[in-house]
């Protein structure tokens, strides 16, 4: 079993007032996600932020993406986050704590598509999905803004299902045996998903790309 | 570096690596702290729901725990020395375990069993004196038949009382000396000692 040891992705700013917690604190020894998870289970609340900043951005980049509509996203991450917070006493480290994470994130979305069937039936991209930060400069703002909406365009051409496979791998880094895991399919499966995910999603980026530089010239 | 850059290479071939690294470039975004605060709060708020409140410090369970049962210790003791609780639950302070703890509240409950047992003599030895004090008194009223006046000490002693005849004679005795009640007391015991019997002066 291989652990997530990176210990990267802390953000500078402490932004939530009320609770007067230090978000970015940075531990004297890496622990793995699995031990982070145990130390909460024992009451170590600090132990739970190193662990979420490892993966909060990642896990809502994936709800996001295979939700394509921000509600929904910032809705499951929390659903989801509630999950891992309330099964902590049942946690045992079996899996790498990743899988764990989005399996629960991938159950919530399942469960939200089967509670709403419209979405199913139906997935058109969130306009607030681009919102964009004042802070933002403008230039930088509108490319990034339609590379994202051009990404997001390509993978909503794509089956859910392949979607799916596609996100937890890039954004979850799980393995093929571990997204086959995640989503409950074997692992040929798996691989073919996201073989044809990988394909369809590179054609439709060169396709949209090429479309862009016509509209330019 | 991302963690979905790590894996590219550990299980790369599935994915073109040129696609994710475009799809890394173009999905940057992050998390809104407005859900981080949500969740590191319910991740606080979580630890609180299994009874331990956010404010307690990590000491105050076992410290909790410790002034629990000194005070349930204490309280046996003292139970125990009032007499309060069954037998079987009742412990000698003699043989309670040593240590410093167990010696203050020996120590304290054999002064408050003293203080229960001085107590005791002291209002003991006052009912005694009152006791006295009133059975002189009657002593004085009655002159000498002390004996009529205290109802535990039979007038007629055994002897006397082996035969209807001689029982009769002492009642006759205490008649004439002017115990009528005495008499009657008497008489009344010695009919249900002796169902046959019938007053002489009534054959």
């Amino acid at each position: 079993m291989t652990s997530a040891t990176v210990y990267a992705g802390f953000r500078p700013a402490a932004l939530c007032e009320d609770g007067g917690v230090a978000y970015a604190r940075r531990m004297n020894v890496e622990l793995d996600d699995s031990a982070l998870m145990l130390r909460y289970r024992d009451g170590d609340t600090k132990a739970f932020e190193t662990l979420y900043r490892r993966h909060n951005d990642s896990l809502y980049r994936y709800l996001m993406r295979l939700s394509l509509h921000r509600d929904t996203a910032d809705d499951l991450f929390q659903e989801a986050w509630g999950k891992i917070i309330n099964s902590r006493q049942n946690y045992r480290p079996t899996a790498k704590f990743s899988t764990f994470l989005f399996r629960v994130a991938h159950n919530c979305f399942i469960d939200h598509i089967r509670k709403n069937k419209r979405h199913a039936a139906e997935t058109r991209i969130d306009p607030d999905l681009y919102a964009t930060s004042s802070a933002d400069e403008p230039d930088q703002t509108t490319e990034r803004l339609l590379a994202r909406r051009r990404l997001d365009e390509c993978l909503r051409r794509i089956p859910p299902e392949q979607r799916d496979v596609f996100l937890l791998y890039e954004e979850g880094g799980l393995s093929i045996d571990e997204i086959a895991l995640v989503t409950g399919v074997n692992r040929e499966t798996a691989k073919s998903r996201l073989r044809y995910a990988a394909g369809k999603l590179k054609a439709a980026l060169l396709e949209t790309s090429d479309a862009g530089q016509d509209d330019v010239s | 570096m991302s963690i979905s850059g790590k894996n590219q290479r550990a299980h790369g071939g599935d994915v073109d690596p040129a696609l994710s690294e475009q799809y890394r470039s173009i999905a940057t975004e992050s998390a809104p702290d407005a859900l981080d605060c949500a969740v590191l709060r319910a991740a606080r708020t979580g630890l609180g729901k299994d009874g331990t409140p956010a404010w307690q410090p990590d000491w105050f369970r076992s410290a909790a725990f410790i002034v629990m049962a000194a005070l349930s210790f204490a309280l046996i003791l003292e139970m125990n020395d009032a007499n309060i609780l069954p037998t079987d639950i009742q412990t000698d302070g003699r043989s309670l375990p040593e240590g410093d703890s167990a010696n203050v509240f020996q120590d304290a409950a054999k002064s408050v069993t003293e203080q229960i047992r001085d107590a005791e003599e002291t209002a003991g030895s006052a009912i005694q004196n009152s006791g006295e004090d009133a059975l002189a008194a009657t002593d004085v009223d009655a002159g000498t038949d002390q004996a009529i006046v205290s109802p535990g000490n039979p007038v007629c002693d055994e002897k006397q009382r082996s035969t209807m005849a001689s029982w009769w004679q002492c009642i006759e005795a205490l008649e004439s000396g002017g115990a009528s009640d005495a008499a009657e007391r008497e008489l009344t015991e010695l009919m249900r000692a002796f169902p046959a019997f019938v007053r002489p002066d009534q054959r």
